[in-house]
């Protein structure tokens, strides 16, 4: 892991300065390649033999280089409206004051951002004009590896977070239940394990997922590449909220046929 | 002759009787083997809403015992298959989230 993060952090690296090299570099320096994006690596393919896969801005690649920081920059606009769709859609479980957040971040400072950056690259005329729309559109809004498991992690959480509610509004019913048909005279011995181990499951769900969404939100673009790490730490406690919520759900099933 | 005609019609009459009285006693039998039957439905069809069926006590005759909650009704079904969706939709959104930082778009 500590080898991937490593890695990841060179590649991100490599990544940004790329997107800012191909119309920042002095004559005759080389840059690495571009922005591993679709529309970018169909613009590569494409010239891969000639400067794309070794971009320079220069006067006779200004046009080359300023298509490639638009296509960049459509598709952090098609992923900015996919979060927010996500961040907007109903069916999740998001809190009220979380979704709030998500969508204000979304629609009131990364999309706007992103779109006035469209209009700066198309109405560029020098590399030194491109070059600062590439660095801002990299650093200052870091769309896909904070803004989007900024999103989906919240999402994840949220839902992990609503179904330990249920499961807790369950328990004392459960336990009535279970009260009921042992004073019928049934044998109750493998429910009230059950229950026990669904109440250990949900507790311990609940302390992996306790503060998360919180965390999770408190990262910006600018802590980029520190919270990385964040996210997979929530990753990996959300992970084990979601087996353990599955467990749970496991006991409430073995429960209810055992009482029927 | 009219001794005769006498006897034969209280023969008939005598076995008419005894047809009814089998009869009547076979009505008697199905009934009484139809009542469970009916009773059995009367109580099905006390629910009241998901997880409040009501049931009547062992024994007791219907519509006479006190209406008692089967302990396994107290788990709601639909609330379950609720949280079965919902770990269902929970798959997906982590599914995304791993895709996110195990391969995420642009590094950037």
């Amino acid at each position: 892991m500590k080898h991937n993060f490593a890695r990841r952090m060179a590649i991100g690296a490599v990544a940004a300065w790329s997107v800012a090299g191909i119309v920042a570099v002095a004559p005759g320096s080389a840059v690495a390649a571009p922005t591993t994006t679709a529309a970018s690596n169909a613009v590569a393919s494409s010239t891969a033999a000639t400067q794309v896969s070794n971009p320079r801005c220069t006067a006779a690649l200004f046009a080359q280089a300023q298509q490639l920081v638009e296509v960049d920059l459509a598709g952090r606009v098609t992923q900015l409206n996919a979060l927010a769709t996500a961040a907007g859609n109903t069916a999740n479980h998001l809190t009220t004051g979380d979704r709030q957040t998500l969508q204000t971040d979304i629609t009131t400072v990364e999309l706007p951002g992103i779109e006035a950056l469209q209009s700066q690259a198309q109405s560029a005329t020098t590399c030194a004009g491109l070059r600062v729309v590439a660095r801002s559109m990299v650093f200052t809004y870091r769309v896909y590896v904070v803004m989007t498991p900024q999103t989906h992690l919240t999402i994840v959480v949220d839902d992990e977070t609503y179904i330990e509610g249920v499961f807790a509004n369950l328990e004392p019913q459960i336990a009535t239940a279970i009260q009921n048909a042992q004073a019928a005279g049934k044998d109750v011995t493998a429910a009230q394990a059950a229950f026990t181990d669904l109440k250990s499951q949900v507790s311990t769900a609940q302390g992996e997922t306790s503060g998360q969404a919180a965390q999770i939100l408190a990262q910006t673009p600018a802590g980029y590449p520190g919270n990385w790490q964040v996210f997979l730490g929530a990753r990996t406690n959300a992970s084990n909220a979601h087996t353990d919520l599955a467990a749970a759900y496991a006991d409430a099933q073995r429960i209810r046929t055992d009482l029927q | 002759m009219k001794a005769r005609k006498l006897a034969t019609a209280t023969l008939c009459t005598c076995f008419a009787v005894t047809l009814a009285a089998c009869g009547a006693g076979s009505s008697s039998h199905v009934v009484a083997r139809l009542t469970p039957t009916t009773s059995a439905a009367a109580t099905s069809s006390t629910t009241l809403g998901p997880g409040t069926v009501t049931s009547s006590i062992p024994g007791s005759a219907p519509g006479t015992g006190t209406p008692t909650t089967t302990p396994s009704d107290t788990l709601n079904p639909q609330t379950l298959d609720q949280v079965a969706a919902d770990l269902g939709a929970l798959d997906n959104s982590l599914n995304t989230a791993n895709s996110d930082l195990s391969h995420p778009q642009g590094d950037s």
